[in-house]
């Protein structure tokens, strides 16, 4: 067994950090008694630390299960960047020739992220168990709770491929849940009596910002008073990349500083050097939808700001998280124009399907054998997976109130003229700060924000300026020996 | 694909086809295809916009010729002095790629993902960094440029050797914008050079045509590290080449020059005879001329027949119904195959 003493050399050892943040410790001490666990960490608080030292303790192969692409590939980037190389995102932008590489040296890896379709897959199944991994991770395991708006079929999977893989050591990790979602999470997976670690979900630096507009014109007068105002760097966030790229051709515009558009339109190499740009700081204003920020390791992000309301109180506490990781204040804004919220009732109406669509599909299941639209393939994942018709139906109707639900009660925390700090506190059954002149806005005010002080601009690091010959690019690039 | 794109792949001489045009740049690979994209010489873009939408190049064709650049020459097309000024107008303004044709011979994104990390890697080694993120690449090609980074080491290259040959490469282009473009697409220590964007902002051009500009440059690197063998990027050409015909029409080609007949190649391999004529004309129109047995193919009497008939006429206009009326034994094979190989003399 291992005490905390020899837990804490090894953290400096591995990492060079000499303290845990809260939770980290409390979940590898469960792991190394063999309990199962359940972890509330909010973003940001290092969850990836958890497994990555199981990792390298036990020497024994790392499973981790996500549910998003971008998630994968920025994990696999950060344990790179510690120098850890034996990291893999088993995914399918893989070529196949990647897959059979990957496959064949399945062996040389110690943290293999996957999603949960692709771990079904016969082959690559069978060598992950002959291999006896020491840990299966469920990231944003609230996507297994059919109660939660994050809700993905695939995730349902997971109890049974568990148990397939013989039951190895599991930890469940989630920035935020309610009781009813933590509960749910523990039945789908079988673990009804894992270990729970539960750190406070309140970030006590940010102040809670909201304002209401009333058009379109003005929502964007309102954003560029804002973002001249606030100290940088900090993120907008959008929910279409069209609206992405245009504010941030505004803003471009405006400002000295620089701004730039993130989203998945970019090349892969833009993408890289937008991120890079942000975290050196000689971007100071990153526009962009939810595809940017999940594995940036940035503390001195000082503001983040919605241009439209987001799907749920869990996406915008996620969001929001990204802010002010340094301990300093922060703010987090959400400006709302009324109907609004309309996007996002009519995203949520596409993207389940309808009564008609299930009966369609259920009279004739030959016709859909290969099927690209979204809504039929999650009609077929559930017909293949024996669920009655009637059923299914009755499913999707409850699915589609209950994001309806998540997006009134959004909406609801956007014109709540009491204390935004307690409603969120109620909604995850945690602890908050008591309301005082540091905590929330129903009707944001520049003068607010100058008595937050906050902290100054966050200053650029050299090579700032737009090197205009190639020849001083080249000699930047290699430092020479004479 | 734009009105520059457009106008450029057209001709104020030769009328063109608009579908085979387009099914150049959609890299569709049928014999008819393949020899009128010889004939107006623009194979080199062969798949170079693989995702094109018939509806928008139908769009784009339709407005050029209701401005009247283009005009209707016998179900073809050909430039108006309209359209030619047009282009004229357009070019400073546009990018002509210089390397098109390597993209064709070697598999130009595996080759860019290996190189923009090589100098990833060698400019963090360079001073003295393990700890950055790197570039995101396929997981052959990291594999690939950690087993060359070893290499590197082992045999004693040094950082000045890497940093020379992008010196010279850069400055053998002979335009210091150019140089720049390209040089602002590395990535290295504190360095992370410019987005497309704010490239575009910076040269005042479409972001789209910056990255083009600057994939044409990675291109160009190619020939010039394949003919030094003794280049710290020879290595990085390894398992790149493309082979120009499918596996099975290089078989076919194979057994032909090994003597065997059409009729045996089809019983041995159940093939359509027309299958094999396709593998025929495809190795005929992508190959050199001294590749493909022309005189095995097509007697000398066949040869010479044809050679009468079409004497004083231009080999775009050749009509196969009228040789086939004077030679009735003649098939459309011989036919195109003798119309390659005289656009390949000519
Ligand atoms: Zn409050």
């Amino acid at each position: 067994m291992i005490t905390h003493e020899q837990l804490l050399a090894e953290l400096e050892k591995q990492t060079g950090f000499t303290e845990f943040r809260a939770g980290q410790a409390e979940s590898l001490t469960a792991l190394f008694h063999e309990k199962n666990t359940l972890a509330i960490l909010p973003t940001g608080a290092g969850k990836s630390l958890i497994y990555e030292l199981y990792g390298k303790i036990s020497q024994r192969l790392v499973v981790v299960v996500s549910p998003l692409l971008s998630l994968m590939q920025d994990q696999v980037a950060s344990l790179n960047f510690r120098g850890e190389k034996r990291a893999v995102a088993f995914t399918s932008m893989l070529s196949a020739q990647d897959k059979a590489y990957v496959e064949s040296h399945l062996m040389d890896y110690q943290y293999l992220f996957i999603s949960p379709e692709m771990l079904t897959n016969p082959g690559l199944f069978a060598r992950i168990k002959s291999l006896n991994p020491g840990l299966l991770v469920v990231d944003e395991a609230h996507c297994i709770s059919t109660w939660g708006p994050d809700f993905r079929p695939e995730y349902l999977l997971l109890g049974k491929l568990r148990t397939a893989l013989g039951s190895p050591l599991t930890l469940m990790l989630t920035a935020t849940a309610t009781p009813e979602i933590k509960a749910d999470i523990k039945a789908k997976m079988g673990l009804t009596d894992a270990y729970e670690v539960v750190t406070s979900i309140d970030r006590d630096n940010l102040f809670l910002g909201t304002k209401t507009v009333e058009s379109q014109a003005e929502k964007l007068t309102t954003l560029k008073t804002f973002v001249k105002a606030l100290p940088k760097p900090g993120i907008v966030y959008f929910s279409s990349k069209k609206m992405a790229n245009e504010v941030a051709e505004v803003l471009n515009q405006t400002f000295p500083f620089g701004v730039a558009a993130y989203h998945a339109d970019l090349s892969s190499d833009d993408r890289f050097k937008t991120q890079q740009q942000f975290m050196s700081n000689k971007l100071q204003v990153i526009c962009a939808t939810s595809a940017f920020g999940m594995g940036i390791d940035k503390n001195d992000i000082r503001f983040v700001i919605h241009f439209h309301v987001p799907a749920t109180l869990e996406d915008y506490w996620q969001e929001i998280g990204r802010a002010g990781r340094d301990g300093k204040p922060g703010i987090a804004i959400l400006l709302y124009q009324k109907h609004d919220e309309q996007i996002q009732l009519a995203l949520s109406e596409n993207s389940i399907p309808t009564r008609d669509e299930v009966q369609l599909f259920y009279r004739s299941p030959k016709r859909f054998e290969v099927v690209e639209d979204d809504k039929f393939q999650l009609v077929k994942f559930y017909h293949d997976h024996g669920y009655p018709e009637t059923e299914l139906a009755n499913y999707f109707d409850q699915r589609r109130m209950s994001r309806e639900r998540a997006i009134r009660e959004m909406v609801s925390y956007t014109t709540l003229s009491s204390c935004k700090r307690e409603m969120i506190g109620s909604h995850f059954a945690a602890k908050m700060k008591p309301h005082d002149e540091t905590c929330c806005s129903n009707d944001l005010t520049l003068d607010q924000i100058e008595q937050l002080q906050l902290p100054e601009n966050s200053v650029a690091q050299d090579n700032q300026e737009s090197t205009t010959d190639w020849q001083t690019v080249l000699s930047q690039l290699f430092l020479l020996k004479n | 694909m734009d009105e520059f794109r457009l106008l450029s792949l057209l001709s104020a001489e030769q009328p063109r086809r608009q579908r085979v045009i387009e099914n150049v740049l959609k890299g569709r690979r049928t014999v008819s295809t393949l020899f009128w994209g010889m004939r107006y010489g623009i194979l080199d873009w062969l798949g170079y916009e693989k995702r094109l939408s018939r509806q928008y190049y139908d769009g784009l064709f339709h407005q050029l010729l209701a401005e009247e650049k283009l005009a209707p020459a016998n179900q073809q097309f050909v430039l108006t002095s309209a359209g030619q000024s047009r282009l004229t107008e357009l070019a400073p303004m546009h990018y002509r790629p210089r390397f098109l044709g390597v993209g064709r011979q070697f598999d130009g994104q595996r080759f860019k993902e290996r190189l923009l990390l090589m100098i990833q890697v060698v400019s963090e080694f360079s001073y003295g960094n393990r700890r950055y993120y790197p570039l995101q690449v396929s997981q052959d090609n990291l594999q690939f440029v950690r087993s060359w980074f070893r290499w590197f080491k082992q045999n004693n290259y040094t950082v000045e050797a890497f940093q020379s040959e992008l010196e010279t490469y850069l400055s053998n282009l002979g335009d210091d914008q150019l140089a720049l473009m390209l040089a602002q697409r590395f990535v290295g220590h504190d360095t992370v050079g410019e987005t497309t964007e704010q490239l575009a902002l910076q040269f005042e051009r479409p972001a789209s045509q910056i990255a083009e500009i600057q994939d044409d440059l990675l291109l160009g690197m190619i020939p010039v590290i394949q003919a030094n063998e003794e280049s710290v990027l020879y290595p990085i050409l390894s398992g790149l080449a493309i082979n120009p015909l499918s596996e099975s029409a290089y078989q076919t080609l194979t057994e032909i020059k090994r003597g065997l007949t059409f009729d045996q190649i089809i019983r041995a391999r159940r093939l359509k005879e027309s299958t094999v004529r396709e593998h025929v004309l495809e190795a005929a129109i992508l190959l050199p001329i001294e590749d493909v047995p022309y005189d095995r193919l097509l007697n000398e009497e066949t040869q010479a027949s044809l050679n009468k008939i079409f004497e004083s006429q231009a080999l775009d206009d050749w009509d196969f119904e009228r040789a086939h009326s004077k030679m009735p034994a003649l098939s459309f094979f011989e036919f195109r195959l003798y119309q390659i190989l005289r656009s390949k003399t000519n």
